[in-house]
């Protein structure tokens, strides 16, 4: 008993040996806050100018509505009154000049037609109606059948193949062998990736044809009663990181170049399918420096399907591990996509939520992790966090890899990255 | 009496330039007027403590630093509202520990996840009543968010139950037994960390 009461104190009289000073980065970030928080009250100050002129003018606008129709109902008026008239006043005569050629007949027409087109296509105070737009032209694009009907599917796979030197592939589900294809589906659901099955088979295409091949995809109407299915894959680009020598091969700058290629068939495909955009954040360099330890990110569109990450450690400035991670848009789908042990198998995670910045990605049928979430923090962070909702035990190599990969912590594995300076 | 001192205060300010900051009621003036030198002296002078705070509640360095960011932000923006009862370190310190319970609130829910067998290399210390900072670290780490919660907040803030019950949302009784079970798995990570091969 005796004892319980020392440790508490023990920790009470000794708790001030924590006190250390933090990095003297921590007051920059601060002061810039503080910064930010000065402009503040200037920006609320305008915000509120803003909601005023468009409050002011809502009030201008609802009354020049006002003064038409009111203006509208006289002209409407008189023009009653002009049909009504057997003998023309003065004023008509005078009208009646200038106008020349033009009878009483003519007027009495006039004045029928500008009641008729006057007729208002909206009655007002009637609540049971509603003014609905409505957007004319060609509506079947490819991209609404693909919602539609997405079960009977023809899958495209845009895959990235680092074995293949980074060239696109575009495969055609329906000319592959059945059993195939069907592997390929269960691939998908079960979270592993699909075009390692099948790689051998893919067609090779260079991605300016990929580019003709989606701006005529998109204007093909017989392709009505087909779905597509986009899968960019870049988990062999993943198993190419993870491997230094086939990591010499690649050219990142290729990838620019093909983001081009696809022209303007891009532009079409980044407003159906956006969704990506919600992990724009992400791009750029991220750090985090603990000791010896150096761990970096960086992150860059590849195209509009797909961010890659890659993940590098070093130890006094000796690289150990790298590593590549991927977020990517199938089908209607986001998919966080990483390697978790050494066997350098890439792993599906499936986007479940994005609430409050923070983006959890799931798939149960692997043992650990369950879930990746990337989390941003209030100070500009960003964290990934692996982890199960009940306690799991980790294997012990796996263990080891996600220890070389950076992850500080022991009961959850979490790895904290700040913006890279400079950049 | 009180309101001509803090008046001749006001006029030693105006008096001397804004470097010459000597006692806390000056510290807290200049930086009511957002001085930013009196900011980051207030900075110095109580960061390295209220860091030591953010370390009991938050394992994580990185953590532990946006916590203490977050504290200071609060601090220096919301100093106007400090009415100069109490002590002025304790009124950051609370300001600092809301701050940590609002970051393990968010995270962790007082549930957690995954145990995995510690890898950290365990070293042999001497058995003497004082306790080393490493001593200190290790049990806190080791120990769950929710026991470190309540043993903070209790033994090292001196907050009753009732009131921590209140504060984590939590029943007293929660609270009592957290406690009790704080101090038995703290007693044996200490046995652990000074004979590891007992532990």
């Amino acid at each position: 008993m005796k004892e319980q009461k020392d440790i508490f104190n023990r920790i009470k009289d000794n708790q001030h040996k924590l006190e250390e000073r933090p990095a003297p980065q921590l007051w920059d970030r601060l002061e810039e806050r503080l910064d930010q928080a000065e402009e503040k009250p200037l920006a609320i100050r305008s915000q509120l100018y803003r909601r005023l002129s468009v409050v002011a003018a809502l009030i201008a606008l609802v009354g020049m509505i006002g003064l038409v129709n009111l203006l509208m109902q006289q002209n409407a008026g008189q023009d009653n009154a002009m049909a009504e008239m057997t003998a023309a006043p003065k004023q008509w005569e005078d009208l009646n000049r200038n106008a020349d050629s033009k009878t009483e007949a003519w007027y009495r027409y006039a004045a029928s037609q500008h009641r008729l087109n006057q007729r208002p296509s909206i009655q007002e105070g009637a609540p049971s109606k509603k003014l609905v737009a409505q957007k004319m032209g060609p509506q079947s694009t490819f991209f609404a059948d693909h919602r539609d009907s997405n079960t009977n599917a023809t899958v495209d796979q845009f895959a990235f193949n680092s074995k293949a030197n980074n060239a696109t592939s575009i495969r055609n589900e329906s000319q592959m062998p059945k059993e195939e294809a069907a592997s390929a589906k269960t691939a998908v659901a079960n979270g592993s990736d699909p075009i390692s099955s099948s790689a051998a088979t893919s067609t090779v295409m260079a991605m300016n044809e990929i580019g003709e091949e989606i701006a005529n995809t998109a204007n093909d109407e017989k392709r009505n009663d087909e779905a597509e299915l986009y899968v960019y894959d870049a988990s062999d680009q993943a198993v190419g990181y993870a491997n230094p020598a086939a990591r010499k091969k690649q050219k990142p700058s290729a990838n620019g170049t093909r983001y081009q290629a696809a022209g303007v068939a891009k532009e079409k495909y980044a407003k159906v399918l956006g969704g990506i955009q919600q992990f724009s954040w992400l791009l750029g360099k991220w750090e985090n420096e603990t000791g010896a330890k150096r761990s970096t990110e960086s992150w860059e569109m590849i195209n509009e399907f797909t961010i890659a990450g890659k993940g590098e450690l070093t130890v006094n400035g000796q690289t150990t591990f790298t590593e590549a991670m991927t977020i990517q848009k199938v089908d209607q789908e986001l998919y966080y996509v990483m390697v978790l042990d050494e066997s350098g198998k890439t792993v599906r995670y499936k986007l479940k939520s994005f609430q409050q910045n923070e983006a959890v990605f799931e798939n149960t049928q692997i043992d650990f992790p369950k879930q990746v979430i990337l989390r941003q923090l209030d100070s500009g962070n960003y964290v990934t966090v692996l982890q199960n909702n009940n306690p799991t035990k980790v294997g012990e190599s796996q263990q080891i890899y996600l220890n070389n990969r950076n992850a500080i912590r022991k009961e959850q594995f979490e790895r904290k990255m700040s913006r890279a300076k400079g950049k | 009496m009180s309101r001509r001192l803090v008046l001749t205060t006001g006029m030693l300010m105006k008096l001397k330039s804004k470097a010459t900051i000597v006692t806390e009621q000056d510290l807290i003036t200049a930086c009511k007027q957002k001085d930013r030198k009196a900011q980051k002296l207030l900075y110095d002078r109580y960061s390295p403590k209220m860091f030591g705070v953010c370390k009991r509640y938050v394992k994580n360095r990185e953590d532990a630093e946006d916590v203490l960011l977050n504290g200071f932000f609060r601090v220096l923006t919301h100093i106007d509202t400090f009415q100069g009862n109490g002590s002025f370190e304790g009124w950051i310190r609370r300001i600092v520990v809301n701050q940590a319970l609002m970051f393990l609130r968010k995270k962790h829910n007082f549930k957690m996840t995954v145990e995995i067998n510690n890898i950290e290399i365990k070293s042999q210390i001497s058995v003497e009543d004082e306790l080393a900072e490493q001593d200190i670290k290790k049990i806190l780490d080791k120990l769950p968010t929710g026991y470190r919660t309540i043993f903070n907040l209790y033994v090292i803030e001196g907050y009753k139950h009732r009131e921590i019950a209140e504060i984590l949302g939590i029943s007293i009784n929660t609270s009592k037994s957290q406690l009790i079970l704080a101090k038995k798995r703290m007693r044996s990570l200490l046995k652990e960390s000074r004979y590891p091969d007992v532990g």
